[in-house]
């Protein structure tokens, strides 16, 4: 059985009696057909290199143990040891109630934020509808580790801004270092894309549906009940396993605000049990918990599979649309325009506020008359010289720009193999793709560390280890992002391009990319913005040789050097702020994951 | 006569099609050049996939295909689609939204050579083409900027540009409103007729394969069942298929009472024992045919005559009563109940009948066909 359609026949060997130009047409036949041939299996073995290889070295890890802590080196012997430590002790269970509640928690909030704003702004006659919708999204450029710290200055127990006023007005303080501090956190980040992932099906869902509904005799609640709500849950259902695979995987909250308050989490043990305060890493029990957590977030995706299928991944609405009526809110629009401003202003105006306070200050020691006295811009001018500045943002911008391009270009031959081929065995490519989707961050991370460990390649220590983990973590959303853009461009229009006469060559410069150029160019920055915003990748794989914006931010931070941390934030929430409203220009962003 | 296209034994089954019939059994036919070659047939019959073989988008599991003097598809050859001198104009227009009307008419001289070439080199050949569709005033246009009938005409343009040796449609009509469907027909053929270029074409429709084609091709289930110029298939069918697929018919069952001897002309006549009494029919076929036989007679809407009064020195004569008249301004259209059945029958609106109308309905022997079950 071949992989491709149009795999060539056992080409016999020429008659000598053949009319010459049949043998000509014969080799550019069958050259082209293995380029097509090629272009899978470069696609399979990319993936398997970038996807499997990682998994396999967690795997076999997992059950090998020497007494460096290195496995699959000298020395190193087969043993259950690492499964009997890591579940013998109360404290993994423990931990994995912390994890659950964190990440329950954590999606409640979001939820019930995201689902009021898609209603509120898709369904009725709130004021100012459009720059809700943009104030909602624009955290979505706050990286997470940002937003951890900028909270973490309002919350403190000793002097965040926010207690020093409860404290002075109400007599109590609320800790940012506690599981409900964290579980707020994590939410203000989880909201934007939640948001973004529910108010597309809302905003397309057909109308008629409702009305169809409405003239059958059906009241309102039991049209949100029988009607919106189960036509939603796909997109719900979506949402919600995305974002558990998020909240499991994120180590920038429970390193910035579990780690003083002793809270662990799943993720901040695998990365502790790599890059412990004292001692050796031991990498063999770090990948059984990331064998763990791997376990954890597959449940969930297993279980919406089963409930949802994948056959409509990629289905486009068609039909006349007609956009549903929007509810009168009455006397509570204003109301209700005013509560949704003050959350914007508590989550995402306050933190930005602090962050520049900081900034300007000498050492930040809450927000006080004494400290607008020392309002300076010295950091501001200082920093620039510190040496690993200069190489972060550097290192930041080639790794955001290599991982993009490379990223989407190969999502790009990868999507087109998936929707263009007609093979049975392309379910082997679609799977492949779509794993990092559901592996978390941290897991990648650990399982690339690892390989590049035993691999005498030598990027270890090198930005370039970044470059391939990060890959490996994103291939999955450009692939998803440009197998519905390709979906989107009829096969018609490529066939009518050979039947012009054009080779297979001139029909990707010509046909393929100009249709797909725009949502290249969105996943593209989509990518850039995701690689610029993640800590998890660069802080597992970290070295003195390749900090990035991100990973420095956080040094300086758990170095003690707020001021600079803030400085640093500062700058990099201005530039991925930035991408972030590009994107919104842009075409996708709606229909992105 | 040359021939310009040859077709023998494809044969063609989709992958992951199971134990589905393939989607072409085993097909062979020859068009002639300049001729206006039709594939008829309803959807999932092969022709579409026959066409796409032609083209070199599907690959035939067999068989053979040439192309004026190429072999394009043999045993040992297999000429991509960019290599084929063909012009293709697909269902959904399939005009590249990223360019204008002039570039994607441009396109396929572009691809004659693998250097770039200029525009002004490009414009005598795709002015006059634009002109001939009418379609002068849109040349900057972006495509998706034409209405469906225009990105047809583009589509169309696009595709004779090159001056192919066979032209490909495959429906390009059916994405069209009724209107415009039947003016593009007529442009159709005006452009045929006038570049002379073979053209293969696909379709459900009876009335573009009738009012087109000089040779139909009726395929079901991935075979050709009839071939045979427009007239032939519409008076002469081999097959009750055949007979309602060009075009409406009534199917009188029945057995064969007598068979009379053949005539100089080669027609025979029967007596056929019905539902309605004893119909006569002369039968051109050459079919073996039985006394004893069951058989069904097939007579067209509009070859059935209705009287009011009972005509004299007529054969065929069936006392009915008119059910229902639609009228569709060209005629009336009747449904009539004789005994046990009901009839269709299209008549002029000269004479006028109305429901519950006795009236004598006229089944002209000549007008029948026998099918032997």
């Amino acid at each position: 059985m071949t992989l491709l359609r149009d795999s060539p026949p056992s080409e016999p060997p020429a008659a000598p009696s053949r009319p010459r130009h049949l043998s000509v047409l014969d080799n550019i036949y069958a050259r082209r057909l293995r380029g097509r041939t090629v272009m899978a299996i470069l696609a399979i073995a990319v993936l398997l290199y970038l996807v499997g290889g990682p998994l396999f070295i967690l795997a076999t890890s997992t059950f090998q143990k020497n007494e460096f802590g290195l496995p699959l080196s000298a020395g190193s012997r087969w043993t259950t040891e690492n499964i009997q430590t890591v579940f013998g002790s109360s404290e993994t269970y423990h931990v994995l109630v912390t994890t659950l509640l964190f990440a329950l928690g954590s999606l409640i909030v979001a939820f019930i934020v995201a689902l009021s704003f898609s209603w509120l702004i898709e369904r009725t006659n709130i004021p100012c509808r459009n720059l809700l919708f943009v104030l909602v999204v624009a955290p979505s450029g706050m990286p997470l580790l940002i937003t951890s710290i900028s909270w973490s200055l309002l919350l403190n127990p000793t002097n965040g801004v926010i207690n020093q006023f409860l404290h002075a007005v109400l007599g109590i303080k609320f800790s940012a270092y506690s599981l409900p501090g964290m579980i707020l956190v994590q939410a203000f980040g989880m909201v934007p894309l939640t948001f973004l992932l529910i108010t597309g099906s809302l905003r397309s869902m057909n109308g008629v549906l409702e009305d169809a509904a409405d003239a059958s005799g059906a009241n309102r609640w039991r049209i949100v009940r029988k009607i919106t709500l189960p036509l939603l849950t796909p997109a719900l259902l979506g949402a919600l396993i995305y974002e558990f695979v998020n909240s499991v995987e994120n180590v920038d909250v429970p390193l910035v605000l579990g780690l003083p308050g002793h809270i662990t989490v799943l993720s901040t043990t695998i990365f502790n049990n790599t890059h412990p305060a004292t001692g050796l890493p031991d990498y063999g029990l770090s990948s059984t918990y990331g064998l763990l957590l791997l376990i954890l977030a597959l449940g969930p995706l297993i279980v919406y599979d089963r409930a949802i299928g994948s056959g409509g991944k990629y289905a486009t609405i068609t039909g006349r649309v007609r956009r549903p009526t929007r509810i009168d809110l009455g006397r509570w629009r204003i109301p209700m325009f005013i509560g949704a401003m003050s959350y914007i202003v508590v989550s995402f105006l306050l933190p930005l506020l602090i962050l520049v306070f900081a900034s300007i200050q000498p050492f930040y020691s809450g927000v006080n008359k004494a400290a607008f006295g020392k309002v300076t811009l010295n950091e501001w001018r200082n920093i620039w010289h510190t040496g690993s500045v200069g190489m972060a943002i550097k290192n930041t911008i080639l790794l955001g720009v290599v991982v993009s391009v490379g990223t989407m270009l190969l999502s790009v031959m990868i999507a087109w193999v998936i929707v263009r081929a007609r093979s049975r065995f392309i379910w082997i490519l679609d799977l492949l793709a779509f794993m990092p989707h559901a592996i978390p961050g941290v897991v990648i991370g650990l399982s690339v560390l690892l390989l590049y460990l035993m691999l005498p390649l030598p990027i270890y220590g090198t930005i370039w280890i970044i470059v391939i983990a990060q890959s490996t973590l994103y291939v999955s959303l450009g692939t998803r992002l440009m197998g519905a853009a390709i979906a989107q461009t009829q096969v018609v229009l490529e066939e009518a391009a050979a039947a012009s006469g054009a080779p297979m060559r001139r029909i990707w410069f010509r046909v393929i990319i100009p249709l797909i150029r725009p949502s290249f160019f969105n996943g593209a920055l989509l990518v850039f913005m995701a690689s610029m915003q993640n800590l998890t990748l660069p802080l597992m794989l970290s070295s003195p040789g390749n900090v990035v914006l991100s990973s420095l931010i956080w040094d300086r931070w758990n170095y003690g050097l707020p001021t600079q941390a803030a400085v640093l934030s500062v700058v990099m929430t201005a530039i991925t702020v930035t991408i972030a409203a590009l994107l919104r220009g842009g075409s996708g962003t709606r229909d992105t994951v | 006569m040359t021939t310009a296209i040859e077709v023998r034994n494809l044969h063609h089954r989709y992958r992951g099609a199971g134990d589905h019939p393939p989607a072409v059994g085993d097909v062979s036919f020859e068009v002639e050049e300049n001729q206006f070659f039709t594939l008829l047939g309803p959807s999932g019959c092969g022709k579409t996939t026959t066409l796409r073989c032609i083209a070199g988008l599907e690959k035939p599991d067999s068989g053979e295909i040439r192309l004026g003097e190429v072999v394009v598809v043999s045993d040992r050859t297999f000429v991509p689609t960019h290599r084929r001198d063909i012009g293709m104009v697909f269902q959904d227009y399939a005009v590249w939204p990223h360019m204008t009307v002039f570039e994607n008419v441009a396109f396929p001289l572009r691809m004659r050579s693998n250097r770039r070439v200029r525009t002004s080199e490009l414009r005598n050949k795709v002015m006059p083409m634009l002109e001939m569709m009418g379609m002068t005033q849109f040349e900057k246009r972006r495509a998706t900027q034409l209405s469906g009938g225009q990105q047809q005409r583009l589509s169309l343009a696009r595709a004779l540009v090159r001056e192919p040796e066979v032209l490909l449609l495959d429906e390009p009509l059916s994405s069209l409103d009724a209107r415009l469907r039947a003016q593009m027909r007529t442009e159709l053929r005006r452009v045929q007729r006038q570049l002379k270029v073979t053209t293969v074409f696909v379709t459900h429709d009876q009335i573009e394969a009738l009012s087109l084609s000089n040779e139909i091709a009726v395929m079901q289930d991935g075979n050709i069942v009839q071939q045979g110029r427009p007239r032939d298939l519409y008076f002469h069918p081999d097959s009750e298929f055949v007979g309602n697929l060009v075009g409406a018919a009534n199917l009188i069952t029945g057995v064969i009472h007598t068979v009379g001897d053949v005539d100089s002309d080669g027609i025979r006549r029967l007596e056929v024992a019905t539902d309605l009494g004893t119909v006569v029919c002369e039968d051109a076929s050459e079919q073996a045919l039985d006394t004893g036989m069951s058989c069904s007679v097939l007579v067209r809407p509009e070859a059935v005559l209705m009287h009011h009064s009972e005509p004299e020195q007529r054969e065929n004569i069936f006392v009915g009563r008119v059910d229902l008249g639609l009228f569709i301004g060209e005629g009336v259209e009747h449904e009539v109940t004789v005994g046990p059945i009901g009839l269709k029958i299209k008549v002029p609106t000269s004479v006028r009948f109305r429901r519950d109308d006795k009236v004598y309905v006229e089944i002209p022997s000549k007008s029948c066909v026998v099918f032997a079950q």
